[in-house]
């Protein structure tokens, strides 16, 4: 096992086997062990936040609990009053706001819990730091160290905090529909159940509308981004050679022009490109009336078409980024390494091959991940330009849809959210799987100090 | 320093005597309203603000606070239900989300003498819109449904009874690519969407057959005609603006761009009838209502209904069609505005040529493939080999769920 780099304190397990009876009452009234060791606000402080969690969990944490495994079943009821000639309503439960109360008990069941850990860790250390120096340090030297050699903690305890709060809990709750049959079909949408694992089971099943869209869908979402991700570097590397070159003039104008695309805000330039394309767009409209071409062009009508279509555009906004990127590292590149490449007689090929492009790759590795990451969610190139189209009949999810906007549209369009969050899980084990495998065989994992 | 005192503290109780003694009798709260932003903007004569503070003035027993919010009529039946306490107390919401709204419970019930008022004065059509498992749930503000808009310069008013005239004379423009547009032909030759009159779950949608066989093949033959073009209603009045085309399909809400591009020679029309398979058909679109309702769980019951009633009444109808060109359905105001020629021609669809759109969550299930197979027909993909098989594909999707 690998020795930890810092000191954690003593684990609670370690601080019960060898503190004494205080320690193990700590874990039933919490800061009990400080006050005993005279540290008063420290005990104070464990006694206020352990009233808190009972109070809460007495009060509505365990109805939160107990009405999260059924997630419901109580239905509206309504009673007509003659008098006043109205309906009077009682709402029922509403599985939504349950699954989310029961989730955010759970995580202050988890916190209380880490409290509870906090506490005999302080019991302990407090009995130790009795022992060693005869007594416990005080709540202002406690706050002083967490100014100072603990200042970690402090520092980090409020960004930790935002993520679990805005980030983690979120996720979680979204993530556990894909357990549930929460839908508009068969009218799931106030009161709905949980059901295991049986929509995974549809979605990966190689029958089945649901299982062949999906895995249909996967497949081009992995094509495309490895198009759209090599594409771009590939041709932001070449254009970026180019304009090296040292016979090139003007190289500062020549890099403006290409970067100029991204002045333009994408959003703008996606659905311009997108009305630009359509059968009765500008571009079809142009050829047409030269007479270069009698039917409209098929640019997002055909598979084939607009799959290529799609990569092509996402060369147009992307090439940009990767242009600047690579000039940046263009530039670094050991000119020393060139010129006796040129004294040993080689040609700019083997020069490209055997010099640049490892270097390159060898560098950018770690980017190339996050875009290839990056691409397989590019929503905005798909929605926005071909909008997921051409779309079979019957089928929910077009032939240049990716995962995420097979996603928007069941969610947002069709609300069937259950299959909807299942989806987003897939795509989450999908980017992981692709990302760690690609980490791992790189270059950059193996020889992380130095370049060959 | 106590006589300033002693003073101050009289004239502190004098004040809380004075403000408790006009309080008294006027119940005060707040209730939340939402509306389309368009209804709230001042621009266009904030008709919702409006009414409110008449309805308030007008109610001196109750002391309200409007809390006002957007929502369109379309939206209201996915952010009603999403968070129950949060929602407003009184919204419009299209009557095809009836089915969603009631099964989330997020609509009151109308009964006794609010039922007996909205029977009374409201189309009959349009009520039953509003009507879900025997129970009223709203009181209706407009219709929602679709008609031509067209030049009088280039088409006269025998021309636009039939699509085929039409076309030999000037461009038409239908959106075939959306599926509420698309329906017109299918309903046209007989298809169903869940039985005859729109009412029988069962039924399912029936675009198959021989019937809808002989649609897909006239609309292959209508693609391919130079003058019928492709286009949604918002793309199709820019053409009219330069001229591309004479005729559009829409609904209400271009009304007034259209009077504006087309000046003197606007006209308006019922859906044409169209040749299919010999057989001369009459275009029929599909027709709801916009409705006000309440929340099921209000605190302020019968202050709410008698606020949704107010926003339906004759005179709020009134003010709505002049600033935002809401065709109304009240009874009266109806036989008023029968002259008007938007008014009438949405009358008569209504009345005569329209399928009431029911509100079955099974419907969301056409939307889809409609979309696809309109753009098929678009693109040339369908043909008359594949017709039949590209119909039976159809309609079994429009069935289906998809996943």
């Amino acid at each position: 096992m690998k020795k930890k780099a810092y000191n954690s304190g003593t684990g609670m397990l370690t601080a019960l086997r060898k503190g004494s009876l205080w320690v193990w009452l700590s874990a039933l009234i919490w800061g009990l062990g400080n006050l005993v060791k005279r540290q008063f606000v420290k005990g104070m402080l464990f006694l206020a936040a352990e009233a808190g969690v009972v109070l809460f969990t007495v009060q509505s944490g365990l109805y939160n609990l107990d009405k999260l495994t059924t997630l419901g079943i109580v239905a509206q009821q309504k009673v007509w009053n003659d008098e006043k000639s109205i309906f009077e309503y009682v709402d029922g439960d509403r599985s939504l706001n349950i699954l989310l109360y029961g989730i955010i008990t759970l995580a202050i069941v988890v916190f209380g819990l880490l409290l509870l850990r906090a506490s005999v860790k302080s019991a302990y250390s407090a009995e130790q730091s009795w022992k060693k120096h005869g007594r416990a340090p005080t709540f202002e030297q406690d706050i002083k160290a967490l100014l100072d050699e603990r200042l970690q903690f402090s520092l980090l305890s409020l960004p930790i905090l935002g993520v679990i709060a805005f980030i983690l809990l979120p996720l979680i709750f979204m993530s556990s529909m894909a357990f549930t049959n929460y839908s508009v079909l068969d009218s799931k949408l106030v009161l709905f159940d949980w059901v295991g694992l049986k929509n995974f089971a549809r979605t990966l099943s190689m029958n089945g509308s649901l299982g062949s869209t999906f895995w249909s869908v996967l497949g081009w979402t992995l094509v495309w981004a490895l198009a759209a991700t090599f594409s771009n570097y590939i041709l932001g590397m070449l254009l970026a050679l180019f304009i090296n070159w040292k016979e090139i003039r003007l190289k500062k104008f020549w890099r403006f022009t290409f970067v100029l695309t991204v002045a333009v805000p994408h959003f703008v330039t996606l659905l311009i490109m997108r009305q630009m394309l359509q059968p009765n767009g500008a571009i079809n409209v142009l050829l047409q009336n030269m007479g270069w071409i009698k039917e409209p062009l098929p640019f997002f009508t055909d598979t084939m078409w607009a799959r290529i279509t799609v990569i092509l555009i996402n060369i147009w906004v992307g090439v940009p980024y990767t242009l600047l990127q690579t000039t940046g590292i263009l530039q670094s590149i050991p000119q020393e390494l060139y010129e006796s490449a040129r004294v040993d007689g080689a040609n700019p090929f083997v020069t490209f091959f055997k010099i640049t492009l490892p270097y390159m790759l060898f560098v950018t590795t770690p980017y190339l991940i996050t875009s290839f990451t990056g691409n397989i969610n590019n929503f905005n190139v798909i929605y926005l330009t071909s909008t997921g189209m051409p779309r079979a009949v019957g089928s929910t999810a077009g032939d240049t849809d990716l995962l995420i906007t097979w996603l928007y549209k069941l969610t947002i369009d069709n609300q069937y959210y259950d299959v909807g969050a299942v989806i987003g899980i897939m795509t989450f084990v999908t980017l992981s799987i692709a990302s760690l495998l690609t980490f791992r065989f790189s270059g950059s994992y193996r020889n992380e100090e130095g370049f060959r | 320093m106590s006589k300033k005192l002693t003073a101050l503290l009289l004239a502190l109780c004098l004040l809380l005597g004075t403000t408790a003694a006009f309080a008294d009798g006027a119940e005060s709260f707040t209730l939340r309203v939402w509306t389309p932003s368009e209804d709230q903007n001042p621009d266009l004569g904030a008709w919702v603000n409006t009414l409110c503070d008449e309805f308030n003035a007008a109610h001196p027993e109750w002391d309200i606070t409007f809390e006002f919010g957007v929502s369109s009529e379309s939206d209201a039946k996915k952010l009603v239900p999403r968070d129950m306490e949060a929602a407003a107390d009184v919204f419009l919401f299209g009557s095809t989300g009836l089915e969603t709204l009631c099964q989330a419970n997020a609509l009151t019930e109308w009964g006794g003498k609010y039922m007996k008022y909205v029977q009374e004065n409201y189309p009959e059509t349009l009520v039953n819109c509003l009507i879900y498992a025997d129970g009223l749930y709203g009181v209706p503000i407009t219709t929602d449904t679709y008609f031509m808009y067209y030049d009088k310069s280039v088409f006269t008013e025998e021309d636009v009874l039939s699509l085929d005239t039409m076309l030999t004379k000037g461009k038409v423009a239908f959106p075939l690519g959306n599926g509420y547009y698309l329906a017109a032909f299918y309903l046209a030759n007989g298809c169903t969407f869940f039985g005859v009159d729109g009412k029988d779950r069962a039924a399912g949608i029936q675009l198959g057959g021989e019937k809808g066989v002989d649609v897909t093949n006239t609309l292959v033959d209508l693609v391919k005609n130079e003058n019928f073009i492709v286009a949604e209603p918002s793309d199709a009045i820019g053409m009219m603006r330069e001229g591309n085309c004479a005729a559009y399909i829409c609904g209400t809400w271009q009304a007034a761009q259209t009077k504006e591009v087309l000046g003197d020679n606007f006209g308006v029309a019922v859906l044409p009838s169209v040749m299919i398979d010999g057989v001369s058909c009459q275009l029929r679109p599909f027709t709801s209502a916009k409705a006000v309702g309440v929340k099921s769980t209000t605190e302020h019951p019968v202050a709410a209904l008698e606020l949704a009633c107010f926003l339906a009444s004759y005179d709020a109808q009134k003010a709505h069609y002049e600033k935002r060109g809401y065709v109304p359905c009240q009874n009266e105001l109806i036989k008023e505005m029968a002259n008007d020629p938007i008014c009438m021609v949405d009358a008569k669809t209504v009345s005569e040529v329209a399928l009431a759109r029911a509100s079955y969550t099974e419907f969301g299930y056409y939307w889809s493939p409609a979309e696809s197979m309109g753009n098929e027909i678009r693109d040339g993909i369908v043909t008359h080999e594949n017709a039949a098989e590209k119909t039976e594909t159809f309609t079994q999707a429009v069935n289906n769920p998809g996943i």
